[in-house]
């Protein structure tokens, strides 16, 4: 079974530049999300993240992270709805929980977990592009001289997607050969066991790396001759595209702190919900969907 | 006469050899070792060039931590305390770290899924090449070797998530034999296959033992598949060695000692009173046949 956010190899400038230039270019949209609360401005970081994705030729995996992204957001939605009583909007009086106390549901309270969970969202869409277009093959060699003692994180950081989509396939497997009257195992359960047995194989994996040769320190460059260029590591994981995506990943997060110095990010939950559409804000959001375009191919 | 001691020199001498796991103390660690626990006592083996030699033994007998030891990563990746000395054709085990046993060393672990890191198959095979920085055509050949010899070369081109167990178990022996190491070890390497995978992989083994000379130890559980090809068996109990002999005696030792290690040919032949107890099916067919005669 492949898993949509499985890497596959395809001619297109975000799977050839270097796993340096995508996280740049794939983190700036995160960063930025992380620091805005503007629902403007995070809409426009996902629709640029899942444009450059698509351009990408990642729209498998973008629609299931989307999927993801929206149940994790409405979760987070409605527990906040349910913890939170600030706001004086009151949409329904629930009347008193056990655990919870008095429960008011506030419209302010679901545009903070709204708001929480678009920024979930973005950061799953953005690891859908990272998972579907970086060769984990190119992520395991960059990682090589800073993990190089540590092939447990260049595992986790390459392996571990393709492993943890083996072992939900069997998971699932084994779950349907339990039998119609076997009680259904949760989603939760299933992440749990999941999350555990990923990570015991991902140690078996870095175990293998280790193996493998992964700690040794990297051999020092040779010359053959003239006609044969030494070959070298970080040479070859650089791409003519690096440039591209390394400069659209800085001027989003230069737009990002200058929009935010600019007083863009107009918006505040409580006591009432109040969104701004300054200048600034709409600046940041157009250069956040701009960046979409980056990946972008001239046919032909 | 150096070099006649060189080849008759143990390929793998382990002598007085204790461990005990750490206790558990991050999550990882929890994971890989929920006893927390896994101890060797006291072991003692040496292994010739060219041996061919099977680890029997219970669950939990200490078979895949004597393999770990002998390719370093018991104790330099699982950590623990250990006495005692493990020597790889030379190279002292406990002092070097599994990346530097690499190329005197093999490993294979049971699942097949774990033993890939790369995205295609000959990527993964010309990993440990390119980790020790083997120039690009000389990969290229020894890749060439290597899956020729292992009945791959159609895979090459493949990406590892396209095969099957038995196809993916077969990389990971390529992975494991492309730096030519003159041990290689393996942690019940047929437990997740079909058994026509698995007898497929016990007898490419036995195949690359005779005509590549490399020192074989085979951890497994499925005794009746494996004992044909083994010239020498190796029984774990409780963390130490219990018996070492040929595949034969073991069969009468594992009668009267631990009949949990027999193999049903033999157990067969033992209710019934027939002597010499059979290493494989096929032997046990033969002299029931001769019999019958």
């Amino acid at each position: 079974m492949r898993s949509p956010f499985a890497y596959r190899p395809r001619p297109g400038p975000l799977q050839a530049a270097s796993p340096g230039a995508a996280v740049a270019y794939l983190g700036a949209p995160v960063a930025i999300s992380v620091r805005y609360s503007s629902p403007l401005v995070l809409l426009a970081v996902g629709a640029g993240v899942y444009l450059g994705g698509s351009l990408a030729g990642a729209g498998g995996a973008l629609r299931v992270a989307l999927r993801m992204g929206l149940t994790l957001g409405l979760l987070i939605v409605a527990v906040n709805a349910l913890v939170v009583d600030r706001g004086e909007t009151v949409l329904a009086r629930l009347g008193e929980w056990p655990l919870l106390g008095r429960v008011d549901v506030t419209a302010e309270a679901i545009a903070a977990g709204a708001v929480i969970g678009l920024r979930a969202a973005v950061a799953m869409l953005a690891f859908a592009v990272y998972s579907a277009c970086v060769d984990p093959d190119r992520v395991l060699r960059a990682l090589r001289p800073y993990a190089g003692r540590s092939a447990l994180t260049a595992t986790l950081a390459s392996r571990l997607v393709p492993v943890a989509t083996a072992d939900a396939g069997r998971l699932r497997d084994a779950t349907r050969l339990r039998g119609p009257a076997a009680a259904p195992l949760g989603r939760a359960a299933m992440a749990r066991r999941l999350l555990a047995g990923s990570l015991d194989r991902a140690v078996d994996v870095a175990a293998t790396l280790e193996l493998r040769g992964y700690g040794l320190a990297p051999p020092p460059r040779q010359t053959v001759g003239r006609s044969t260029p030494p070959e070298c590591g970080r040479c070859a994981q650089r791409s003519r595209f690096d440039r591209r995506f390394y400069t659209a990943g800085m001027l989003l997060l230069f737009v990002g702190v200058t929009g935010k110095l600019l007083g863009a990010d107009e918006f505040s939950a409580y006591p009432t919900v109040e969104v701004g559409v300054g200048a600034a804000t709409l600046a940041v959001s157009a250069a956040a969907v701009l960046a979409g375009l980056v990946p972008w191919r001239r046919r032909g | 006469m150096a070099e006649l001691a060189t080849r008759t020199a143990p390929v793998l001498s382990i002598e007085g050899l204790t461990y005990c796991y750490p206790a558990t103390s991050t999550p990882f660690e929890r994971v890989s070792h929920p006893n927390g626990v896994g101890v060797l006592r006291d072991v003692s083996l040496s292994l010739a060039p060219g041996e061919f030699a099977l680890l029997a033994g219970r669950s939990a007998s200490g078979k895949s931590t004597l393999l770990r030891a002998a390719c370093g990563l018991v104790p330099h990746f699982h950590g623990g305390e250990i006495e005692g000395s493990v020597r790889v054709a030379g190279i002292d085990a406990i002092a070097t770290g599994p990346a530097e046993l690499a190329a005197a060393v093999g490993y294979v672990a049971q699942d097949p899924e774990t033993q890939v890191v790369s995205t295609t198959v000959s990527a993964e095979i010309a990993l440990p090449l390119e980790l020790r920085g083997a120039p690009p055509a000389s990969r290229a050949r020894a890749v060439e070797e290597v899956a020729l010899a292992l009945a791959i070369p159609q895979l090459l081109e493949r990406t590892v998530d396209t095969l099957s167990g038995g196809e993916l178990q077969r990389v990971a022996l390529a992975a494991a034999l492309v730096t030519r190491p003159k041990l290689i070890l393996l942690d019940e390497p047929t437990s997740q296959l079909d058994p026509v995978a698995g007898d497929e992989l016990i007898w490419l083994l036995r195949r690359l033992n005779e005509e590549w000379g490399v020192t074989v130890l085979l951890a497994e559980h499925r005794l009746e598949r494996c004992l044909p090809a083994a010239d020498r068996v190796i029984a774990m109990e409780g963390g130490a060695i219990a018996f070492d002999g040929a595949p034969r005696d073991f069969l009468v030792w594992a009668r009267d000692a631990d009949p949990a290690l027999e193999t049903p040919a033999a157990r067969m032949f033992s209710l019934a009173g027939i002597e010499p107890l059979p290493t494989g099916v096929r032997e046990a067919r033969r002299t029931l046949e001769g019999g019958s005669e």
